[in-house]
Formats: structure tokens, sequence, C-alpha cells
């Protein structure tokens, strides 16, 4: 190897002072002439005698020099040189083909190069955290897809599991409340989003603040827990910057904390804009506390340590409390799980199968746009045999053959590859959504993706460049020349060839359009569901009282009563209500054990075995409850099946009462009659309340999950900080927000409505993801589709100029039109049918991956078959009909001269 | 002409070239050309423009070194003369000459006999 190295440096150093060493071989050469003259002239020659001998002894100058040039020079890389230069001429010379060539191969890589940058931002990239690998999430419960955790299983880990090096936690909100919080003291009044945190946390993470310091375990004591870590954002939104803001004094919600730090711009996860100490004590984290915080917790493993040892570990840890805890708790604990996963995880979620899907799709196209490349490339390989049977003829060798060609090829996918990086940039800005928002979204070219754009060019090569070369290379030198050039068509292998080209881009092509054909219909279906109320004419609006009115029910309730009266009385306004919980939105609030008056009493867990994971086993014993103002059925459309609505009569010193879904009914009353017993939510103590009435399910959820058990209490009865106003309009209801938050501020001018929307926005936003999913995979099968009808066209029309002179002759005999058109359709249909055919078995065996992305649709649902077969072979028939119709026009007479 | 049959004559007219440098010390291309000749008594008579193939292979292998000076009528020429690396490579390429000569010789009486 070394050697070898020594050998090609010094040739190099040799091509590049190659006019001194020439010089010096001269100077050599004379020298040895000279030496030979006087030897001859010795030996008593004439001197013309001498000199002529001399030569002949040494040898033909000229061969010497050319050979000893040769050793001095690297040979392959001349050469190559010299195929680059050839191979630009041809390319130049064929502006029409370069063209199409590099384009195609430009879409297909700059999809792959989009993707794949998403890829690499959600997946690949390593996190901004220190030692990313070793952190994970640890949770016992899944619930919306999050794990949380109760502060004593958190305590407990943090006390005596020995897999981690360190651990901590944060809130969903600042208290057990709400997360959003009322900052003052800087200026305007702001709306912020705050976590409680454990200190240590961004310790843990790595993260430093990039001013002040980060919580000290003090901190995190009550009486000692009045300080906040503000988030660079908020310190340059609220504060300009301000490096004074440490030690300042802030408000949230009118209670004073001082700022003891700043963290780093651009800190994605943990979620907040504002941070306090998390007060984990006696009083909220033993198993014997009345309640507990609810935090996502965090950890970091020792060093070499498997997720499985972990989770092992912390099982063991967490079962240990079990005894400690109340007995009705003990039996649902018995069958908690501790899951661990990789941060990573946690953060991209579930994206990556989705990306693996739109990586095939794009997989595919790039695969149609090298078949479709293959194709021409074959095609013009026929044309240039002659010139290629001419260079046999002077000598090439098959090797030096196959390189010319696979060198215009690799110049094609430089090309490529260079446009295709750009489309590709320019593309995935329009992805970014799918990258989550817990991970830094700045796609850009970086190493990583250079280096996949290089690779799969060069794959392309391999791929589009490899079987020309190797078909144009194999020719019979003495046949090409003979047999007139021009009219030397095709083999019948290249024919073949081509042909299964087509055929295996039409079934690429038919997989992508089903795919994308089964997403369509289940965005179709999703607009297309069943809500269980009336979405139309509904504005939404959120309130949040501040924190000090928690100890004070009668004013959360005053509040919320006297604002429903303004709204009411509001033009434009049919009714208005409140609730804790809208229609199709994530739960507010949940509980896992009902008991009902007289019944047995149903066991948390009772049907833990039920649902297929464990992530939704848990969930699925638990009930979401909804405080409601009495008006709320009404104004949704929500349909009474039982009993009564809640009325005005409903309130704070009058009967417990409770109104269920359908679902609920199932759930708690196993189907029976309901109406007129009494349940309890939180134990035996109560307080027991009356099912007064059962509702129509809704989609309480998501779109897509079977409305789910729900429980509406009247506010009245249970006062919170937290509820949405819901106003049904008489117009538009986009004409309400004004009046929403003026009559709100009416009442109060402190407090703000959040995130208004009207109900139909927030469906449709619901329905967004899917319908984004759609136009990617759309148009990745589009794409396919075109590519694949461009190399249909491609094919047949080189088909039809290939046989003018048998198309010709048939016309002569007196051939119709429809018959040359059949002729030449039926080739196009015959390759077609067979691509459908391949593609409809291959969409069998792969849509199913796409199951979790579908809706209301089965993977192989019959219809979406038909219609994208139907499609491809009308797109098909098109792209043959157009060279048919040209081979009809055929003159007969030109046709026949033509030879 | 073929690439294998190239390889051996190359082989051999650089062998020879490393043994009578060691041989003779530094040597121009004529005195080496001459030198070969005597020495293989004319059988392997070519061109003697041919030696300066093999000096060039064998510089490149870094078997030789070469060094202008003065020739025998006073012109300049390049002398060249066998480095270390090339007295190694000539022992072992010789251990390997004797040993394959030996096998062929054999070869050949046995299928004389």
């Amino acid at each position: 190897m070394f050697g070898w190295l020594r050998i090609q440096s010094s040739r190099l150093h040799g091509l590049l002072t190659r006019r001194g060493i020439d010089r010096d071989f001269e100077c050599e050469l004379e020298a040895h002439l000279a030496l030979l003259v006087d030897e001859n002239l010795r030996g008593g020659m004439t001197p013309e005698e001498a000199l002529r001998a001399a030569r002949m002894r040494l040898g033909g100058l000229t061969q010497l020099r050319e050979t000893h040039r040769a050793l001095y020079g690297l040979p392959w890389l001349e050469a190559l040189a010299q195929d680059i230069q050839y191979g630009l001429r041809m390319l130049r010379m064929k502006p029409g083909f370069t063209a199409v060539a590099v384009v195609t191969l430009a879409l297909g890589i700059g999809a792959n190069t989009a993707i794949f940058s998403v890829i690499d931002a959600a997946l690949l990239r390593p996190l901004p955290y220190d030692r990313p690998e070793q952190l994970v999430e640890i949770s016992t419960l899944h619930l919306n897809g999050n794990g949380m955790v109760i502060a004593p299983d958190f305590k407990v880990w943090r006390e005596q599991s020995g897999v981690l090096d360190s651990v901590g936690a944060f809130g969903a909100g600042w208290n057990s409340y709400s997360r959003g919080a009322n900052l003052t003291g800087t200026g305007e009044p702001a709306h912020v989003e705050v976590h409680s945190i454990t200190p240590g946390f961004f310790k843990m993470l790595g993260v430093r603040p990039i001013l002040g310091r980060e919580f000290g375990p003090d901190e995190g004591r009550a009486g000692h827990n009045q300080v906040a870590l503000l988030s660079a954002a908020v310190w340059r939104r609220e504060f300009g910057g301000d490096r004074n803001v440490l030690n300042k004094t802030i408000h949230l919600d009118g209670m004073p904390f001082t700022v003891v730090g700043v963290m780093p711009a651009g800190l994605l996860y943990p979620p907040g804009d504002l941070w306090v100490p998390a007060v984990l004590d006696a009083s909220n984290s033993l198993p014997q506390s009345a309640s507990w915080p609810m935090l996502f917790v965090i950890g970091r493993l020792k060093p070499e340590m498997s997720l499985a040892k972990a989770r092992a570990d912390l099982e063991v840890v967490t079962h240990r409390l079990d005894s400690q805890f109340s007995a009705g708790r003990q039996k649902g604990r018995s069958r908690w799980h501790v899951e661990v996963i990789p941060l990573r995880q946690l953060l991209a979620g579930d994206v990556g199968h989705l990306l693996v899907i739109l990586l095939i799709a794009v997989g595919f196209v790039l695969l149609i746009a090298c078949a479709n490349l293959a194709n021409l490339l074959l095609a013009r390989a026929a044309a240039r045999r002659k010139e290629v049977a001419l260079r046999a003829a002077l000598g090439a060798r098959r090797g030096r053959l196959v390189r010319q060609f696979l060198v215009e090829s690799a110049l094609l996918a430089a090309l490529g590859g260079a446009l295709g990086a750009l489309i590709g940039i320019w593309a995935v800005r329009a992805m970014t959504q799918l990258i989550p928002p817990q991970l830094p979204n700045d796609v850009g070219l970086d190493a990583r993706i250079l280096a996949f754009v290089i690779g799969i060019s060069a794959c392309a090569v391999m791929l589009f460049g490899l079987i020309p070369a190797l078909s144009a290379s194999r020719v019979d030198v003495s046949e090409a020349l003979k047999e007139g050039g021009e009219r030397a068509g095709l083999g019948r292998g290249t024919h073949r060839l081509r042909g299964l080209l087509v055929i295996a881009e039409t079934a690429l092509a038919l997989i992508l359009l089903t795919g994308a054909g089964l997403l369509a219909r289940s965005v179709y279906r999703l607009t297309e569901v069943d809500l269980g109320f009336d979405p139309h004419h509904l504005l939404l609006g959120e309130t949040t009282l501040p924190v000090t009115l928690v100890d004070q029910p009668q004013r959360q309730a005053n509040f919320f009563h006297e604002a429903l009266d303004h709204l009411r009385a509001l033009p434009g306004v049919e009714s208005a209500a409140a609730t804790t919980h809208p229609p199709v939105s994530v739960f507010n609030s949940l509980t896992a054990g009902v008991l009902v008056s007289g019944g047995p009493v149903p066991e948390p867990g009772d049907d833990a075995g039920r649902a297929g994971s464990v992530g939704t086993s848990v969930f699925s014993q638990v009930i979401s409850t909804a405080d409601v103002s009495p008006g709320i059925f009404s104004t949704l459309g929500i349909p009474l099946r039982a009993g009564r609505f809640f009325n005005e009569q409903d309130a704070d010193n009058s009967r417990k009462v409770v109104i269920l879904n359908e679902a609920a009914v199932r759930r708690i009353f196993a189907g029976r009659d309901a109406v007129g017993h009494e349940i309890s939510m939180d134990g035996a103590k109560g307080p027991w309340r009356e099912v007064v009435g059962v509702v129509a399910d809704t989609r309480n959820y998501t779109l897509e999950r079977e409305p789910w058990p729900e429980i509406y209490v009247p506010y009245e009865q249970d006062p919170t900080l937290v509820m949405f106003f819901v106003l049904r309009s008489k117009g538009d209801p986009m004409a309400l927000v004004g009046s929403l938050r003026r009559s709100v501020a009416s009442v109060d001018p402190n407090e703000p409505v959040a995130r208004m929307e009207t109900m139909d926005e927030h469906v449709e936003n619901l329905v967004a993801p899917s319908r984004f999913k759609l136009e990617l995979l759309g148009s990745f099968a589009v794409l396919a589709l075109l590519l694949g009808a461009i190399g249909l066209y491609g094919v047949i029309s080189y088909g039809v100029s290939e046989r003018t002179h048998e198309i010709g002759v048939r016309m002569a005999l007196g051939a119709e039109r429809g018959n040359v058109l059949k002729l030449v359709m039926g080739h196009g249909f015959r390759l077609t049918v067979i691509g459908v055919g391949l593609g409809v078995v291959g969409a069998l065996a792969m849509t199913r991956y796409l199951s979790s992305l579908l809706f209301g649709v089965r993977p192989t649902d019959p219809l979406t078959f038909i219609a994208v077969s139907a499609v491809l072979m009308a797109v098909a028939l098109l792209a043959s009909y157009l060279p048919a119709r040209r081979a009809t026009q055929i003159d007969p007479m030109v046709a026949l001269r033509y030879e | 002409m073929t690439n294998d049959r190239s390889e051996i004559l190359q082989g051999t007219l650089d062998l020879m070239v490393l043994k009578t440098l060691e041989a003779m010390g530094p040597l121009h291309g004529y005195g080496l050309a001459r030198r070969i000749e005597q020495l293989s008594e004319e059988v392997l008579r070519v061109n003697q423009g041919t030696i300066y193939a093999s000096l060039v292979r064998l510089l490149q292998k870094g078997w030789i070194s070469a060094e202008w000076g003065a020739s025998e009528n006073n012109r300049k020429a390049k002398f060249y003369s066998i480095t270390r690396r090339g007295r190694k490579q000539l022992t072992a390429e010789a251990e390997n000459w004797e040993r394959v000569s030996g096998v062929i010789g054999r070869l050949l009486n046995l299928s004389e006999r």
C-alpha cells in the first residue's frame, strides 16, 4: 500500500514538474548517444554511420520519450480528465437531454435531501445538552402521551435508586392549578407560562444560566422558594435584556419573586417562559399526603447503564412504597409500571415512524428518476453505437468504454446532486413543522447532509449509469460499423431491459399513489367525523384567575357567573356558557376511581388488561371530569338522553349533582339506567353527587378517538380558577372577539382572555397535521406518477421512431390508422398492466406500515386500490397515446424512403 | 504486447539493473546498458533505451538514487547508484529467484527424463 502511494506521489510530482523532467531526460539521452557514437567511431565507422548505428542501438527516440513520459505521469488521472472533458462536451452537445436528466435527478435528490434534513434534525443531531445519551424520561403512567409521576415516586427514586447519577422534575404548571401567570412589575403586565422545577434540574442537563445562577437546594423548601429563573426570550421581551435584572423583584399573579438567573436562548426543553423552584416536602410528597403534585421526571443514568437495568431497578424501588399508601390505592399501584425512555424518544415522539415512511417514499421517487435516466441513457447509447464501435475498433478497451459512459453519468449525477441539494434546502423549509417543537429546528446544509447528498448521488450513478454503460460498451464492432450506423437500433435484450424499467417505475408509482390515496381518504373521513355537537358559530376563549384566589371558591364562581351574565346580554350572542374542558381537547382533569352508592365499588385497574399497550391500560380506567356552567349543553348543541340538564338551581348550597355522557354510563353502570344513583369521585367520604341526567357522547379528546367517559359537574358546586368561555353566535363568531374581551374586562380589568379561536378553526387545526402528511406524501406520489409517465412516454416514443419503417410498410399494405394505434398503445398497455399488477402486490405488502397514520380506512381499502390503479392506467394510456398518434401520422412513402 | 509478458521482462531487467549497480557501483545509463549486454552474453539483446524505463521504475520505488556527474567524454550524465532499500530488495529478490529457478530447473529436468 505504502509502496503504491510512494509511486503515485512520485508520479504526481512528475506530473507537476514535467517540463524539467523532460529536459533532464533529453540531456541524458544526448549523453548516452554521444557515448555510443564515440564507441562506434572507435570501431572505425564514419561519423554518419556512427550516428545512425548509435540511434539504432538506443532505440526510437520518440517512443523512448513517450514511455518515459508515461512513467512520470498519472495515466489514469489524465485519462479521467480526458473522459470528463469529453463527457462535458457530449452533455453540452445535447442540452435538451442534459436538462431533462439533470432536472429529473435533481427532483429525486432534492426530495431525499429535504426529508433527510428533517431526519437529521429530529433524530440524528445530538440533543443540545451535556452527554445527552444518558438522559432519560422516567414515568409511571402515560397520559396524553406524557408520562406524569406523583411526587412520592419521584422522591423515592431520587433517594433510593442506584441507577441514576441525578434526577430532576418539573411540574405541569407552577402550582397545582395553572401554568399561566400574570407577570407584573416590568411595565406592561404580561401573560407568561411558568413551571415549577426542582433545584439542580439545569445542572443535570448541563445547561448553565447565562446570567446569575440556578436554584440552590435550599430554595426547594417552603418559605425560601420566592425566586425565579427567566428564559432568554422573556428576559429580552419583558426586561429588554437588562443585565441588572438580577435580584430584582417581579410579581407573578401579584406574588413577589426575586430573579436569580437567566437561562440561555434556544432552550426548548423543559418548557416555560419562567421557572420557580418546586417545593416537595412532607406536606405533599409522602404516600400519606392528601394530594401530590404531578411531575415530569428526567434523569441522568449512570455511565454504561442500560435502559432495561434502570427500568428493573426503578420498578423495585417504586413498589417498595406501595405498602405506605392507603388500601384503596395499593391495589392499583401494584399494577403500575415504570417506563424509562431516552430523552430523545420523548422529545422526538413517534415522528420517526412518519419520517421513515417519507424516506421510503422519496426513495421510490429517486428510484423512478434513476430508472428514467437509465432509460434515456439506454436510448442514447443506441444512437451512439457507431461512435462506440469506432472507438473500440481504434483500440479502446471495454473497461475504458464503460468508464467513459460512467463518467458521463457521474457528471449528470454531480449536476443533479448540486441542483438537488439546492431544491432540498429550499423544500425543507416547508417541512420544518415535521420537527417536534422541543427540538431545534434550524435545518441547513451541514456535513452530514452534504455527505448524504454525495452518497446518494453516487448511488444514483451506480443505479442509472452502470446498466447503460455495460450495455453500450458490449458492441460487435464489425456488425455495428457494417450496418450503416444510425438505423442500428437497440438489441432485443436492451428492449426488454427498458420495458422492465418502465414496469418497475409503474409499480413504484402505484405504491406511492396508493399510500397517498389512503391518506386522502383518512383526511376525508376525519373531516366527516360526527363530533356529537354543532361546531359552527362557536367562539372559545380561556380565562385564568390569579392563583391568589385559590382559597376563595365563592369569588371564583362569582367571577364566571357575572361574566356569563354580561356575555349572554351581548348582541350577536345566542347563548354563552363556560367549561373547564371544551370538546376535542386534552382533558383538564381525570379521576381514577368512581364510587357508586350502594353498588359494587369499581376497582381501579379492573379493566387494565383490556387495552393493548402499557401506556393506555392505566389510562383506560380513568374518567374525565369537567366543571361546566348550566347552559353548556345547549350552547354546544349536545342532546339530552335521559334525565335533565343542569339549571340555575344547581348552586353551591343545593344538592350536589352530576351529568354523565353515555360512555361514562357504559363504563360505570355497565349501560344500566344511571339517573337517580349517587356517585363519588373523591372516595367514600364523598361528597356524593346525584346523577340527574345523561347526555350524548362527543368526540371529547381527539377526532380519532372514540368518545371518552366524562362526568360533568356544575361549576358553582366545584369552583375553579381556569375556564373556557363558549359563545354561540348568531353570525360570524370572529365578530365577537372584541366584545368577549371587553365583557370579561368589565368584570375585572386585569383578566385577559387567552387562546381565542372558533371551534371550526380548532377542529381544522386538528385535521391539519393529517392534511400536511397527505400533502407531503401526495406531492411525492404525483412526482412519481409524472416521472413514471415520462419514462413510459420515452420508451413508447423511441419504439415508434425505431419502427417507423415497419409501420410505414404496414400502412402501405393497407393497415388502418386504428390498427397502428392499437399496435403501439398495446405495447404501453401491456407494460402498464404488468406494472400495476406488481404495484398492487407491493402496495398490499407495504400499506400496513401506514396504519398508524390512517383513520377510518383499512390499509387494504379496495376502493382506494381501484381508484389509484384507474388513475395510473389513464395517465399511462395518455403517455402512450401521444407517440401512438404520431405513429399514425407516418407517411408510408417517407417512411419507406427512409431506408 | 500483453501485460503478463511485459511484466516478467520488466522484472528481469529491473533485477539485472539492481544487481549490476550493486556489483559495479554508480553507473550512467550507457555504462549500465553495456555492462548488461556483456553479462547476458548478448542473449538479452534489447534496445539500450529500454534501460531508462527500468531506471525510472526503480527510482520511483526508492531502490536506486540518481546524481548528475560528468561522463568519460566530459558530458553531463546521470549516475545511478543502489540505495539501502534497494540492496534489501535485491537480497529478497535473489533468494526468490534462486528458489523459483531451482524449482523450474528441477521441473524441466524431470520432464526431460
